[in-house]
């Protein structure tokens, strides 16, 4: 558990002291706040007029697509590249323990750029009422959609050597996943496929969420799915030797 | 005792390292010696435990590092061949993670460090960041950090590489009081280096060790230098007939006196005056020929680098 805490500190040190972490952040935030008091169409807050953040969590699946692997894209491809992998991987710590810290240390720093959109729900309370549940669903639904995706982002850093293609292939996979659940899609299979494909996406498992519904099997489904992607992270790791 | 037996790793089809055993004892600096690209960095790595052997053991005392890699690890100092360190850290910042990894106590933890900055010489440099340090000094930081724990075993992969000639002797001078009574294994290119800290060396070629011996033991005068007058061809006859080979020493003599130098197998030094003294060829000088660490060196690997 010490160990863990000590990579999970070094890694999250990283994202608080380095200005890429930063840019990202303010990238997200100014964007989603955007998106979801204009929008692109007519289904803005200021549009609808209608106190709720259901349409804030619509956007949240699609620009984690381009956030997370901007989060993840480092995390085993600089230390490959800059040799430190033969440095951590030599000292007496357990494979896993550092698998885990670098997906807490990560996942941490979603959650606290996530956080830092609380003005949102209290803008949306000053003008009007808002459905605690839902914005607590639908921030508890964020949190495990991007841990997800982090996990899986943190997978393919452990197979890259450069954070672009770390980046890209991330950027890819979280991009394949979201359109396994996007209906325009799924309507071009049979009710059986289609089903089965939906399944496997990380966003369709966040539509209870974003409804303001805690249905366990969802949150079953993100538990699963992270300790599969540290599982495959671990055996990745000790492949490489 | 670091005991690496029959120790064989393979990259797909290409064998870095291949079946090879060897010792290493405490106290003993043992140095591995290879042109690029022949395994040196492989078996290093295999024995820091970072990649796995495709075959063969290595045991470290009583422990297996396939069964306790964690133990084994928490005695050992590896210093890997670039000195990687994480940029964005500072330096006491690196030593203070490198510490709390390796388990030790805040409060022993401080004076390790303190001792690490002025063995390495690293006090002026303590709140800069590593990213904005000179080579040399990235050197010495990873040395720290490899040091910090004051391992049983130490694995350093070319540690006066990037250093200046000051830091070099203060370096090896460090290695040398620090392998007194540690199992000490380093590789270099350097072969001064070899001379200067090792009492053992090994030398590897194409994944294959084809020497290993003490330093001294290598030099020893298994060849005997002689500076003679008269016919090639008799002395061609005599060696031929009597020892294993020679070869003409490239030094020109004055009175038609030619040298050359008689590698001697099992033979004795004795035997080649008694031989040449039989002959009616005119003998000035006999003595043992020691070759250099550089002769040995270019002999065993020559035309496989």
């Amino acid at each position: 558990m010490k160990n863990i805490q000590t990579i999970f500190k070094k890694e999250a040190y990283t994202y608080f002291n380095t200005p890429i972490g930063y840019i990202f952040a303010s990238f997200f935030l100014v964007l989603i706040s955007f998106l979801f008091f204009y929008g692109l169409g007519g289904n803005s807050f200021w549009d609808l007029k209608v106190s709720s953040m259901e349409q804030y969590f619509l956007w949240i699946p699609m620009l984690f697509i381009i956030f997370i692997p901007a989060i993840t894209m480092r995390l085993w491809a600089e230390e490959e590249k800059s040799g430190t992998i033969e440095v951590l991987l030599t000292l007496p710590i357990k494979d896993y323990e550092v698998v885990i810290g670098k997906f807490l240390s990560a996942w941490f720093f979603l959650i606290f750029v996530i956080l830092c959109s609380i003005l949102v729900p209290i803008t949306i309370l000053v003008l009007g009422t808002l459905d605690f549940g839902l914005v607590f669903c639908g921030y508890i639904g964020s949190f495990f959609l991007g841990g997800a995706y982090i996990s899986m982002g943190l997978v393919i850093s452990s197979l890259t050597k450069d954070q672009i293609s770390a980046f890209m292939l991330t950027l890819l996979a979280c991009l394949l996943t979201f359109l396994m659940g996007y209906q325009p899609i799924l309507q071009f299979f049979g009710n059986t496929i289609s089903g089965g494909i939906a399944f496997f996406s990380l966003s369709q498992h966040f539509e209870s969420f974003r409804m303001g519904v805690f249905d366990p099997r969802d949150f079953y489904f993100y538990m699963s799915f992270i300790l599969f992607m540290i599982s495959l992270n671990v055996f990745i790791l000790r492949g490489k030797k | 005792m670091l005991h690496v037996e029959n120790l064989t790793k393979k990259f797909d089809d290409k064998v870095a390292v291949n079946n090879i055993s060897f010792q290493v004892k405490p106290g003993v600096i043992t140095g591995l010696l290879g042109p690029n690209g022949a395994g040196k960095t492989t078996t290093m790595r295999l024995l820091s435990g970072f990649l796995s052997p495709n075959s063969g053991s290595i045991k470290f005392g009583d422990l297996t590092l396939e069964n306790d890699i964690e133990k084994i690890q928490s005695k050992l100092g590896y210093l890997p061949e670039t000195a990687p360190l994480y940029m964005d850290m500072l330096v006491y910042e690196y030593l203070e993670y490198i510490g709390t990894i390796r388990k030790i106590k805040a409060l022993e933890l401080k004076q390790k460090m303190d001792k690490m900055i002025e063995l390495c010489e690293l006090s002026t440099h303590l709140k800069i960041p590593i990213s904005n340090l000179s080579k040399g000094f990235k050197q010495r930081v990873s040395l720290a950090g490899t040091l910090i724990h004051d391992p049983e075993i130490i694995i350093l992969d070319e540690p006066t590489s990037g250093l200046d000639p000051n830091q070099i002797s203060h370096i090896r001078s460090l290695i040398k009081s620090l392998g007194k009574n540690r199992i000490l294994i380093l590789s270099t290119h350097i072969l001064q280096e070899v001379e200067d800290i090792c009492d053992e060396v090994i030398i590897i070629n194409s994944g294959n060790i084809v020497a290993n011996s003490t330093v001294k033991g290598l030099h020893k005068g298994k060849s005997v230098y002689i500076s003679i007058k008269g016919d090639e061809k008799v002395l061609q006859k005599i060696i031929k007939d009597k020892f294993l080979e020679y070869e003409k020493f490239d030094e020109k003599l004055d009175n038609d006196f030619s040298s050359y130098i008689i590698s001697l197998g099992e033979s004795r030094v004795e035997d080649v005056y008694t031989v040449l003294k039989k002959s009616n060829l005119e003998v000035r000088e006999i003595k043992e020929y020691s070759k250099s660490l550089e002769t040995i060196f270019e002999e065993l690997t020559r035309g496989q680098a």
